[in-house]
């Protein structure tokens, strides 16, 4: 109660705002994963490795391309390719022959995909701490009113923004979409109406890697990783993919902004329990509505 | 399988990848036989160290150090004709999986010593094995004071300094400067609280003006600062201490603390080592960050001069703290076989204990009773160095002895 009472108004507004702005970057950190559960039914374990992918793809360009707006810019775009790369690779060779197997396979396949290319990513980069320094532009801080806003929350808030938009806008207003929609719903009856399943399955992976590796990037700007980010990463998202309602992007927006404000009033008024907040949310919500926030509750 | 269902599996799994984050612990084992110490016998040392995990970085350069030592005494004929040989085992920062190598190393590879831990609660584990075997076990990177103060082992020795030590010589000049608001970072675990309780204790002793107005805690391993950074702007301190906030969350901080203005009003101290500076040193302003550590490339002696060239052959990189203290636990290790008249773990441990040997920074000691080493810690101001790149400026210290208790022993 004492931290409660000690933190002054605009600090409480400052942690506010940055929640909302951290909620575009958990965002992003799930995005890739729920569409892939969603449309896939895939339990994508190696989500965690493809950020990773991203991350030191993005850190490992930034020397070459300097340090200006336009270069981060195109880092952001290009890096993530590597981990879409990649993606398409685990799908079509690995994914594509366990669809129709138990969903044991499934697991053990993603868990040992992890490993092989958390072990990659070592055996190039070594394991030493790597960042992206971001260009002045983005880091300066804003000042609105009483509240300020480093620049860089406010830009990872307005990629998630457009990330979000992009994918609602594939789904539900494009043909693609329509065939993706039709291949979560029913692949074999999609397959009989000329649907190219296959071919849908692989994109869809081949986003939700794309997505894993510009969350990567856009941390790589914002502060530092290591290895080891991967699966604190996969765990954060899997909690907003589970508190949203699996595969519901909207459910996956509205989760990250509840979490990311959660986690960030929490780290001021219970910073002893501040590295709980996140799972305590979840289990809250497991206890009030399994199925997630938005979505379905599926009987047997 | 519903979606409900792969809701459960899907946050079990997730849970359960938090628990095997979190770690485990184990301990037990069964006791171990002595060593010959047969004329040119090797000396056996089991170096278990975190090579995987958020310390790995750390692990490395401590085995680099290690080896570059047992290079040097072999090249030169051994300890008494006794040359040393190094078997690395990676615990993979799991408690479970370090006592796993240590009771393998002590029991079927039968070696003369156990040495390593890049993490307190890896040396614990360690030291659980080192009690059961009766293995003589020298500490090296881990800083916890636990280990040697909390149930003291007659095996276990430290290599170089503790969490005691560390934060002494950075608070010592912190305390000469005009500083007087305060602000603690502390890591939310029991190593970061240790370690700043250490500074604030240090600095009001010497400087009765000071005043921490605050203390933040963070989440280990975060690397979002931003209620951190919102709380230090309102609060505007002369000196920010970061206790147990070091790596990637260093780098967090400081690229959170920059845009944000924190360097502008106030002086920031950090655990940094030569990646962090790498990542950050011409982010920072000038002579606003200050770091520590156990050893900086750049401190004006001798023996540092021609260690970093050492380590440069080895690595292509310039040394840093971890490849010291790994250096300094090998030699401990040769200097414990000349004391002790032999390679038997009963020699070892009875060389270890009071050993002395001349070291950058003159005599430094493992104290008989409490088995602690009497090495210090380093601080350095980042500014230009004499390339203009950043470097770890005006490097200092203070004897180790001012930090810790009297020694029973």
């Amino acid at each position: 109660m004492t931290t409660l009472l000690a933190a002054s108004t605009t600090v409480w507004l400052d942690q506010i705002v940055t929640g909302i702005t951290r909620g575009g970057w958990i965002f992003l950190v799930a995005a890739g994963l729920t569409l892939v559960f969603g449309v896939l039914h895939v339990l994508n374990f190696a989500h965690g490795s493809l950020y990773l992918v991203g991350a030191y793809v993005g850190a490992a360009l930034g020397p070459a391309f300097g340090g200006s707006l336009g270069a981060f810019l195109l880092i952001l775009l290009i890096a993530p390719f590597a981990a879409a790369a990649v993606g398409g690779a685990i799908e079509v060779g690995l994914l594509r022959p366990t669809y129709r197997r138990p969903l044991l396979y499934q697991f053990l396949l993603m868990f040992g995909v992890v490993y092989v290319i958390n072990g990659a990513v070592e055996a190039i980069w070594g394991v030493e701490t790597r960042q992206l320094s971001a260009p002045h532009a983005l880091t300066a801080p804003v000042h609105i009113g009483a509240v300020t806003i480093a620049r860089y929350n406010l830009f990872t808030l307005a990629v998630g923004i457009v990330a979000a938009a992009l994918v609602l806008l594939l789904l539900h207003r494009s043909a693609f979409g329509r065939d993706v929609r039709a291949v979560a719903q029913d692949p074999e009856m999609a397959a009989l109406l000329g649907v190219r399943v296959g071919r849908v399955r692989t994109l869809v992976y081949v986003l939700g890697a794309w997505l894993a590796g510009l969350a990567g990037v856009i941390t790589a700007g914002q502060s530092a990783f290591t290895t080891t980010d991967g699966v604190t990463t996969v765990i954060l998202a899997f909690v907003v993919v589970i508190v949203g309602g699996m595969g519901s992007i909207w459910g996956a927006i509205v989760a990250s902004l509840i979490i990311g404000v959660a986690d960030a009033v929490g780290a001021i008024a219970i910073p002893d329990l501040s590295v709980a907040i996140v799972y305590l949310v979840m289990a809250v919500v497991l206890l009030v509505r399994p199925w997630g926030l938005l979505g379905r509750p599926v009987h047997a | 399988m519903d979606a409900f269902r792969l809701a459960g599996v899907a946050a079990t799994v997730a849970l359960a990848l938090g628990v095997a984050a979190c770690g485990s612990d184990d301990s037990g084992g069964s006791s171990g036989k002595a060593s010959s110490s047969k004329g040119g016998d090797p000396i056996k040392v089991g170096y278990v160290v975190s090579k995987t995990g958020p310390a790995a970085a750390d692990a490395n350069s401590d085995v680099v150090g290690a080896q570059l030592a047992a290079k040097e005494i072999n090249d030169a004929g051994g300890v008494d004709g006794h040359k040393i040989e190094i078997t690395v085992r990676d615990d993979k920062t799991d408690p479970t999986t370090a006592t796993r190598e240590a009771r393998d190393l002590a029991l079927s590879g039968n070696v003369n010593i156990l040495a390593g831990a890049t993490v307190t609660a890896i040396g614990a584990a360690i030291k659980e094995v080192a009690n059961a075997t009766k293995v003589p076990y020298l500490i090296s990177t881990a800083n916890g004071a636990s280990l040697t103060e909390v149930d003291p082992s007659p095996y276990v020795f430290r290599a170089w300094s503790n969490s005691r030590v560390m934060p002494g010589p950075v608070a010592d000049y912190a305390s000469k400067q005009p500083w007087k608001k305060y602000v603690l970072v502390t890591g939310n675990n029991d190593f970061g609280k240790s370690i700043s309780d250490n500074f604030k204790s240090y600095v009001q002793a010497k400087n009765p003006n000071a005043q921490f107005v605050k203390q933040i805690l963070v989440e280990q391993g975060a690397t979002d600062y931003s209620a951190a950074i919102n709380q230090l702007r309102s609060i505007k301190p002369d000196a920010v201490f970061l206790g147990g906030v070091f790596g990637a969350s260093f780098i967090a901080f400081a690229k959170a603390a920059v845009p944000a203005g924190i360097y502008d009003d106030a002086h920031v101290m950090g655990f940094m080592g030569n990646a962090d500076l790498d990542a950050v040193g011409s982010l920072v302003p000038a002579g606003k960050q200050i770091g520590y550590n156990a050893y900086y490339n750049t401190y004006d002696d001798p023996f540092t001069k021609e260690f970093d060239e050492k380590i440069k052959a080895v690595t292509g990189k310039p040394s840093d703290g971890s490849n010291f203290v790994g250096y300094m636990t090998v030699k401990w290790i040769a200097e414990a076989v000349k004391r002790g008249g032999g390679t038997s773990r009963e020699q070892i441990l009875k060389g270890l204990s009071g050993a002395s040997m001349d070291t950058l920074i003159g005599d430094v000691t493992i104290r008989p009773g409490d088995h602690e080493a009497t090495g210090s810690y380093f601080y350095g101001i980042v500014d230009k160095g004499a390339d203009g790149k950043p470097a770890f400026t005006q490097v200092g210290t203070a004897p180790g002895t001012d930090f810790l208790p009297p020694d029973k022993g």
